[in-house]
């Protein structure tokens, strides 16, 4: 079999030398009897079996992440892409609603449990519960849900920064920040 | 404002972390703490410290819950704290009640419905098979970034 020297730069040398063995005395230990074998799992020429890994894991008192640490990380790496992509991927394909604007009544009876709770299923959905929070107006939460689905986010987040400047009625001054600049966009 | 944000559940055997961009989760991850606390630090810093290095990290959440600090969920947390602030993190604290307050009107009554809400609105998370201790990574990550959004 082929083999790059070093190909798997490994701690084995470095923790056997720590634990002050010899090869002839850790290959007695680990019950082998290739002592060509084992200078070639040191160097990082190949890979050793599980079972052999595992054995000098115990030996060494470490793990088999400690012993492999860059292969390791290369392994972690591509698993941390490949989760990056699973979820990147299974985000895209989340089916969406039909982008038809929806009706008063259908966005009602989205928001609202039987028992009159309000969950947010969507992350608008949920910023615009925070803002309804903050304004001290969740009684009207209904209205700004509506909103959300008819207006850009920018124009609630502007009318609500307005809102927060503003020391009291911050629900009044969130509306009339709001009719401003929607009244601005029709005369436009 | 940087928008990237790491938040971070720790609980006595698990730790789990939601990766933000913006208001967009980027990645979910978690990790078993073992039951001896010098293991447990080991792993629990380890783990943040890969996080911090693998995603350029600049800004952190803690969820913080009822937590005594003499208890050991309690000292990994100010170990965690510690350990951020050294290398000069942003660092929030949130507290379980305020999550359960924020994503529902009236507010839910416990973890369970929390994390309810966390699948419809990341239903992707069921696909995965995350952990729940990752779904309450996420919801404590987007309430913070959405906090960060309304006051910046």
């Amino acid at each position: 079999m082929l083999s790059n020297k070093n190909q798997f730069p490994n701690q084995i040398r470095r923790l056997r030398k720590k634990h002050r063995l010899t090869q002839k005395q850790i290959i007695l230990l680990l019950h082998y009897t290739d002592k060509t074998m084992f200078s070639k799992y040191e160097r990082g020429h190949l890979l050793p079996p599980l079972d052999f890994a595992m054995r000098l894991e115990i030996e060494l008192e470490t793990t088999i992440a400690e012993l492999y640490s860059k292969h390791y990380r290369e392994l972690k790496q591509e698993s941390v892409i490949r989760r990056a992509r699973q979820i990147s991927r299974a985000q895209s394909s989340v089916k969406m609603p039909a982008l038809t604007k929806p009706t008063m009544s259908t966005i009602l009876s989205r928001v609202a449990t039987p028992t009159g709770q309000f969950r947010p299923q969507t992350i608008l959905q949920f910023q615009t519960l925070q803002i309804a929070r903050k304004v001290d107006d969740r009684l009207n939460l209904r209205n700004y849900l509506v909103l959300a689905e008819h207006y850009p986010w920018d124009v609630l987040l502007k009318s609500f920064h307005h809102a927060a400047n503003a020391k009291d009625h911050q629900r009044d001054a969130f509306w009339n920040q709001f009719r401003q600049i929607t009244h601005q966009d029709y005369e436009r | 404002m940087n928008d990237k944000l790491a938040a971070i559940v720790i609980t006595r055997h698990r730790a789990a972390a939601a990766i933000f961009s913006g208001t967009q989760l980027h990645y979910v991850e978690n990790r078993v703490l073992s039951s001896a606390p010098p293991k447990a630090a080991n792993t629990l810093l380890a783990f943040i410290g890969w996080l911090m290095e693998e995603f350029k990290m600049e800004a952190v959440v803690l969820q913080v819950g009822e937590v005594s600090p003499e208890t050991h969920t309690g000292q990994m947390i100010d170990m965690v704290e510690s350990s951020l602030k050294e290398r000069s993190i942003s660092l929030w604290r949130v507290r379980k009640t305020d999550l359960l307050d924020a994503y529902a009107h009236p507010r839910l009554a416990n973890q369970k419905q929390l994390r309810l809400v966390a699948t419809s609105i990341w239903p992707h998370l069921i696909d995965t098979q995350a952990h729940p201790l990752e779904l309450d990574a996420a919801t404590l990550g987007l309430y913070m970034q959405t906090e960060r959004l309304l006051h910046s």
